[in-house]
């Protein structure tokens, strides 16, 4: 990583400070209410994921609103994509860290009361990853468009009309059928390769639309 | 002598609000204080300098690179200080100095922990309980810091007190010292140029109406007091602008020679202040 996007990754990091134990939270308390049922388990990581993703993306966007980052950060000699860069790199190192202690989590459960906690599904990790990048991919450009209330309350329609489509397309027999013949190894890269692309392409716009941003 | 920062014909529209092809020069080593009254478009142009917002057109160079080529390095040798002080509130001093501090190429921990002092900041108080002079201060010493060899400063003194204002005053004529430094600070508290500027540019209405070396401006203006009797057609045409009262008059003239031609003895003529001038000219422009 260059030097100056290590050191914007480490002030967005540092700014959330005080919000991110309150995150870690979650993946700790979560799980527990989670009693052992197959179908409920492998979602409780998706959702958990969301809940972060969505107080998260909040969180950056207040803390922007609160401190006036656009304006702190653009009068330091750093490139405005790189400003972008950070951002994206940084909600990926909380899902990441996220997503470990969810994992540490579901595996204290399982030991301390294994009637009760199933282990964790690594099977869903792929697609936890292509779902934050969904919503990375729907919530940081549209906050760099519009003001935080605006942005935040559009970005829930277009996600619910998103998923709402996904769920549509899943359903679909053809669809289906190919994956119930694809090996999961198959699946998961599958899943990585879209979770990249939603990456590039968002990070890509949220560029473009903020390197026209006027402060 | 060497100018630092060169803006040309710089335009910026808004809705209601315009900067009518801007142009003004900085010399290095020198205090420029860019005065306006409030709304005259000093904040837009700070803000297209440092490409807050982007400029219809123009060009602007900053310490001889192009400011939207060479944004980055410009940046790394540009001392920022507006007039809030952005930062991250919940932070600590030393907290937020060691975010920043990477950040710039010519970062310099002992300069920084010597004007730490000097200012007596307190290192480990968060920034949201600074007052604002201890705010504008911690700016300073973060962008003396990285060894900053242009500061452009927007509104640093409003809003504090005479005390304060003059620390910081102080403060603005230590930098240039060395005559490495060059200092622009806009502002609508002309005292404060009057003590510490060199050179002047009066802006109103997004134009700039008159600039230069502060004492030759003033040397060519003259404020001029007298009765009402004094004054006729022909001295009319040498003032900028009148003020009369049934006791008498007091008017701008940037024709010393020919007022005091025309009106002998019988007036008083006194240097005006920046305040002095920048009514002047900004009430006539307003008739």
């Amino acid at each position: 990583m260059k030097p100056q996007l290590f050191n914007l990754v480490k002030m967005e990091l540092y700014s959330a400070k005080k919000y991110l134990m309150w995150y870690f939270l979650v993946p700790i308390i979560y799980p527990a209410l989670i009693r052992y049922q197959a179908n409920l388990s492998a979602l409780s990581y998706l959702v958990c994921i969301a809940l972060v993703g969505y107080i998260l993306c909040t969180g950056f966007a207040q803390s922007d609103e609160k401190y006036k980052t656009g304006i702190m950060l653009n009068t330091l000699p750093v490139k405005r994509k790189d400003i972008i860069n950070a951002r994206f790199i940084s909600l990926y190192l909380v899902y990441v860290g996220i997503t470990l202690v969810h994992i540490l989590s579901k595996t204290i459960l399982h030991f301390a009361a294994p009637h009760l906690y199933d282990a964790m599904n690594f099977s869903v990790i792929p697609a936890g990853i292509v779902f934050v990048s969904l919503f990375n991919a729907v919530q940081i450009p549209l906050y760099y468009i519009f003001d935080i209330r605006k942005s935040g309350i559009i970005s829930i329609i277009v996600l619910f009309c998103l998923f709402a489509l996904i769920v549509h397309f899943l359903e679909q027999a053809w669809i289906v059928a190919i994956l119930v013949k694809m090996d999961t190894i198959i699946i998961n890269f599958s899943l990585m390769i879209v979770a990249a692309i939603i990456f590039l392409i968002a990070s890509s716009i949220s560029k473009i639309i903020y390197k026209q941003k006027e402060f | 002598m060497e100018t630092v920062m060169n803006v040309n014909q710089l335009c910026k529209s808004y809705k209601d609000f315009s900067l009518k092809s801007i142009n003004f020069q900085i010399k290095k080593g020198t205090i420029t204080g860019f005065v306006g009254p409030n709304g005259s478009g000093k904040t837009t142009t700070i803000k297209c300098l440092l490409n807050l917002i982007r400029h219809d057109s123009g060009n602007i160079s900053i310490l001889g690179l192009d400011s939207i080529k060479h944004e980055r390095e410009i940046k790394d040798q540009l001392g920022i200080v507006l007039d809030v002080g952005y930062y991250y509130e919940d932070l600590t001093l030393s907290e937020m100095k060691r975010l920043i501090a990477p950040i710039y190429s010519a970062w310099d921990d002992k300069v920084y922990q010597h004007y730490l002092q000097r200012f007596s900041l307190p290192a480990d108080r968060k920034i949201k309980d600074l007052s604002k002079g201890m705010r504008m201060k911690y700016s300073i010493l973060l962008a003396i810091s990285h060894n900053a060899k242009l500061f452009i400063m927007d509104e640093p003194t409003s809003g504090l007190d005479p005390l304060i204002r003059n620390d910081l005053i102080e403060i603005l004529k230590d930098l240039i010292q060395d005559e490495e430094r060059t200092v622009f600070f806009s502002t609508h508290i002309t005292s404060d140029l009057d003590k510490v500027a060199d050179d002047v540019i009066f802006l109103f209405d997004g134009q700039i109406f008159l600039q230069g070396e502060k004492d030759e401006i003033k040397n060519n203006h003259v404020i001029v007091k007298g009765s009402n009797a004094l004054l006729n057609e022909d001295a009319e045409k040498h003032f900028i602008g009148i003020h009369k009262t049934p006791y008498g008059i007091e008017g701008l003239s940037n024709d010393k020679a020919a007022v005091k031609r025309l009106l002998k003895d019988n007036a008083t003529y006194e240097v005006p202040t920046i305040e002095d001038i920048l009514l002047y000219y900004t009430r006539r422009r307003i008739q």
